[in-house]
């Protein structure tokens, strides 16, 4: 079986990211992708274009990476190919045709599939979804001969959708579920904008519609809707939404709701497992809840975050989200945390009467979020407001003006409060040696107690205080051998706690001299049995790099006081760049 | 060509000294705002436009039309070779 360092199941925006930011922070580790495409990198989002699709634009534009890059980057890519199974404790990927890779980190960026209607007769011929090349391809012939087309759904691809069979020439209908268009996340007069737009560019709409049946023989002819009438098409564009198939994670003990579940950090349930792109349900610390997002430049930000978090990084994802999407002369955008909410209030901008609206949503006497209706000039204003937790109280009139310039509420980096400098959490832990080290340390101490005082907590360091926390730590030093299962245990938890691990000295970095006994003759081993007996100790001493995974080593015994030094230095530099 | 806008970048050090924004491309995906901030925005038809040439170093600049989902972003060398796309 081989095994690979890095492996990334899907072949996207989302797994293509943590490719590159992977290979760029570690060159030579092992790095696989699995994509169920037959194609090399592409742009989905090109999918989304008229221009494209009437051939305005080069076919060819599509593709965004060739074989090359794969080769060039030393990426295996396996294309055309389904991950079917995970063992999450055997760290091993099956695929559909039984190939089992190994792998020490995994990403899944698996993406979301269209949502299949599940209506009598969607299988027929003419019933296109949009989600990938294939159907992108599919939908390309079928605009060349259709003459009446429907879009079904009421949110982006039926949008962009009806405006592109409109070009090709279609008589072009949208069925939507809702009273008024994007009901979900737009009040009524956004959604009577859209409307508007669609009837201007002559786009029949039918509202508070549901279709029964898709009629046709081999090709769809025709939809009956459940209030009984009856509507020729010779294609259907069906935008219903979008699922991800979870079934195989789900038996791997893999937690999921929506989406795949995961922390700030991107990280799921299961060790070494990361999530991104449309597939990641995670918690948006700037929205403070679980959101699951479709979004180019949303899945572009998690791979970079999981590609750097994979390479043993540990970076919060923090990214205000957002969406635009124009058709038919209309832009619409959506900033932030939008869902409707009775504890939600709204500030209006401008009106749809002069064609520019836009609808700040507040919460918590905070902005979390906004819809621009032709206003998506304000995007980048609205997110910084977001993100700068920008309190609102006296600033109604300002927001609600539509020429008041919301940029002059935004905190320009010269004049924002500098954050107050969080010092860096150390632990110092002795296990079996001398402790020469900590004497070192202490020695060192002598000289720098003054500066270290500004930047360092020790939290844990038993030969400086009684009263020693062990919560987290930002670095953790480690001197001695492991001798015992506790120790084993300890250091294993002390891993869990810590950013950064240090191995100081001979024994924690060779497992010498207490690990002599290693290779003691059999009756040797038998002279000290008595000894193992009484003090529960490991049959074998180990490294610490044995039981768990050492970011930094400093050898000798003891220790180098400037070898010391200079690794500190590096490490702070690392931890607080901005110091 | 039909709908593209030019801007001059004037930074000493860099190898770069055009950003063309080709406007019938963009799709305002943002996902450059998003590498390169302070560089870009997005007008009113969600367009990008390029508000501080200078903002950001070359790698940098690389980076965030190389994040573009359709190539919208083209740079031009000093020397007036095309930098990307290659």
């Amino acid at each position: 079986m081989e095994k690979f360092k890095y492996l990334i199941v899907g072949g996207g925006v989302a797994g293509i990211t943590a490719a590159e930011f992977i290979r760029l922070n570690d060159l030579e580790g092992s790095i696989a992708m699995i994509s169920d495409e037959p194609y090399p990198f592409y742009s989905r989002l090109l999918l989304s274009k008229p221009g494209f699709f009437l051939g305005k634009i080069p076919f060819d534009s599509i593709w965004l990476k060739n074989e090359a890059w794969y080769q060039e980057k030393k990426i295996t890519y396996l294309k055309g190919r389904k991950a079917v199974k995970l063992d999450a404790g055997a760290k091993i990927i099956t695929l559909d045709d039984g190939q089992q890779l190994g792998y020490e980190k995994l990403l899944l960026a698996l993406g979301t599939e269209s949502r299949p209607w599940n209506v009598p007769g969607s299988d027929r011929k003419g019933v296109y979804y949009l989600r990938d090349l294939d159907e992108g391809k599919q939908v390309m012939e079928g605009i060349k001969t259709a003459k009446k087309g429907i879009t079904i759904g009421g949110a982006f691809v039926s949008f962009e959708m009806a405006e592109l069979l409109k070009l090709a020439g279609l008589d072009t209908t949208i069925i939507i579920r809702g009273p008024y268009y994007w009901q979900s996340l737009l009040d009524e007069a956004s959604g009577k904008m859209i409307e508007d737009a669609l009837v201007k560019h002559e786009i029949r709409m039918i509202k508070n519609a549901e279709v029964q049946e898709v009629l046709g023989g081999d090709q769809v002819t025709g939809v009956v809707l459940k209030d009984g009438a009856k509507l020729d098409c010779d294609m259907v564009i069906c935008g219903i939404g979008t699922l991800t198939y979870m079934d195989w994670l789900k038996e791997a003990g893999l937690k999921t709701n929506r989406g795949i579940l995961a922390n700030e950090y991107l990280e799921t349930n299961l060790p070494d497992i990361w999530v991104a792109g449309d597939a990641a349900e995670f918690n948006d610390i700037v929205v403070g809840a679980t959101v699951q997002l479709g979004n180019w430049a949303n899945a572009r930000e998690h791979g970079r975050v999981c590609g750097l978090n994979m390479v043993g990084k540990h970076e919060q994802f923090r990214f205000v989200s957002f969406y635009t999407t124009q058709a038919l002369g209309l832009s619409v955008t959506f900033v932030g945390d939008v869902r409707p909410g009775p504890e939600k209030s709204v500030i209006t901008r401008g009106s749809p009467e002069v064609n520019s609206y836009g609808r700040i949503l507040i919460a918590g006497g905070k902005i979390i979020g906004a819809t621009l209706m032709n206003r998506t000039q304000e995007l980048n204003t609205i997110s910084k407001l977001i993100e700068q937790g920008f309190l609102v109280a006296g600033h109604e009139a300002e927001l609600g003006d539509s020429n008041f310039d919301l940029k002059t509420l935004v905190v320009l980096p010269s004049k924002k409060e500098e954050a107050p400098f969080e010092k860096i959490k150390v632990g110092w832990f002795s296990f079996s040696c001398c402790e020469d080290n900590t004497v070192v340390m202490t020695e060192v101490m002598n000289d720098h107690w003054q500066e270290w005082k500004k930047i360092f907590d020790f939290r844990h360091a038993r030969v400086l205080k009684t009263n020693n926390i062990f919560d987290e730590f930002d670095v953790s030093f480690i001197e001695g051998a492991v001798a015992s299962p506790g120790h084993e245990e300890t250091i294993k938890q002390i891993r869990e706690k810590s950013k950064k691990i240090v191995a100081v000295g001979a024994c924690a970095i060779t497992g010498l001299p207490a690990g002599q006994r290693n290779n003691f003759t059999d009756d040797q081993k038998a002279s000290i049995d008595f000894l193992i007996t009484k003090f529960g100790a490991l049959p074998k001493v180990k490294t610490v790099a044995e039981v768990i995974k050492v970011d930094v080593e400093i050898p000798g015994c003891p220790m180098d006081p400037k070898v010391f030094l200079e690794k500190v230095t590096a490490l702070v530099k690392e931890l607080r760049p901005n110091l | 060509m039909a709908n593209r806008k030019e801007y001059v970048r004037n930074q000493a050090d860099s190898k770069i000294g055009k950003i063309i924004i080709d406007r019938d491309l963009c799709i305002g995906a943002s996902s450059c705002i998003a590498v390169a901030a302070g560089m870009y925005e997005l007008d009113g038809e969600s367009k990008v436009v390029v508000t501080a040439p200078d903002a950001v170093d070359d790698a940098t600049l690389i980076m965030s039309a190389e994040s573009c989902p359709t190539k919208a972003i083209i740079l031009i060398g000093k020397d007036g070779t095309q930098v990307f796309p290659k």
